[in-house]
């Protein structure tokens, strides 16, 4: 049997405006099974608005930021790690390839006088205190911003 | 806010998160964590997993971040991930995101001519109660059309069904919400 009763999908899409009809408004302005199925809708979906949204009962901000806060520490971690190791390698292979070197340079500083040594000991230690300590106020300063 | 500055600021976001400004990921969670924990909490009940969850989805976003192209608003990009990673959850544990047998408690007609009155009494509480009932990508469907007020085009992209197919879920979902409702009254005044 042939029903002329509007489909639920009708009056759904009707109620939120997604179809505009005259013949449905018609129909149900003659029709009270369709009406009464139409208010049911229109109760149910104001019903649906008024429901308050569900939360979380932890902060989940805080939860999540101690998460990434742990992995970039690890991050920086295992970054420092290869960093040194790469540098020992590094160091290890330049003094290897030196060691003929070296001993020919200390042989050198053997002809200087006791004030020339002590002059260029001097110098060099200076250039390279002041070369450590300028890499150190530019790391605090990085660390500083990114803080 | 129009999309261009939903993108312009996303950018900004992102941008600095990428520059290494980690703790700008706050901002992000604080955007997202009301369309995310919808989806959560529609699908996953036990609080335990929901935190796992959380951390997991949001963890996934912040080391993926430089994959994100802004082809969609970051909330929706996240919201996608925060429901893939959900489904894989619930399919780990075997429970099916859409079962519909047994879910239509009765056989409703619109003949048996019901009190429409009894639809506005403690209508909420039983709404919810209902709605709890409902599958979960019902539920969260539900949830994201009419809670969050997404349009179908953005939940189609959270979800990753078709337009059409999340229309005729939704409606599926509110006639099944609508009759069940319906008996529940029925059988409160037997």
């Amino acid at each position: 049997m042939k029903s002329d009763h509007l489909t639920d999908e009708t009056l759904q899409a009707f109620l939120l405006n997604e179809m505009q009809d005259d013949t449905i408004s018609t129909h149900l302005a003659v029709c009270s099974d369709c009406r009464e199925n139409f208010e049911k809708y229109q109760y149910l979906m104001v019903g649906i608005t008024k429901i308050a949204p569900e939360t979380f009962s932890f902060d989940v901000t805080s939860l999540v930021m101690e998460k990434i806060k742990e992995v970039e520490t690890q991050k920086e971690k295992n970054t420092n790690i290869v960093l040194i190791m790469s540098l020992s390698i590094v160091s290890i292979v330049t003094l290897i390839l030196l060691s003929p070197y070296i001993k020919i340079i200390f042989t050198q500083f053997k002809s200087f006088s006791i004030m020339t040594n002590v002059f260029v000991s001097i110098s060099v230690l200076g250039v390279v205190i002041f070369l450590l300590n300028d890499l150190f106020r530019q790391y605090r300063q990085k660390e500083m911003l990114i803080s | 806010m129009s999309n261009e500055s939903y993108h312009f600021s996303d950018k900004v976001i992102v941008t600095n998160i990428l520059n290494g400004n980690f703790q700008d990921f706050a901002l992000v969670v604080k955007n997202t964590e009301k369309l995310v924990t919808q989806i959560v909490r529609k699908m996953v009940t036990n609080e335990d997993d929901q935190k796992d969850l959380v951390q997991d989805i949001y963890l996934k976003a912040y080391q993926n971040l430089n994959s994100f192209q802004f082809k969609s608003k970051l909330s929706t990009w996240i919201a996608n991930i925060a429901y893939n990673m959900t489904v894989n959850y619930l399919q780990k544990k075997r429970i099916p995101i859409i079962r519909i047998e047994n879910i239509i408690e009765n056989n409703f007609t619109i003949n048996e001519n019901p009190e429409l009155a009894t639809f506005k009494t403690e209508a909420a509480e039983i709404l919810n109660a209902e709605i709890a009932k409902l599958p979960p990508l019902y539920k969260t469907l539900i949830t994201l059309y009419h809670l969050e007020e997404l349009p179908n085009k953005e939940i189609a992209e959270i979800t990753n069904l078709p337009e059409g197919t999340i229309k005729s879920y939704l409606s599926r979902a509110r006639k099944i919400l609508k009759e069940n409702i319906n008996y529940h009254y029925k059988n409160e005044e037997l």
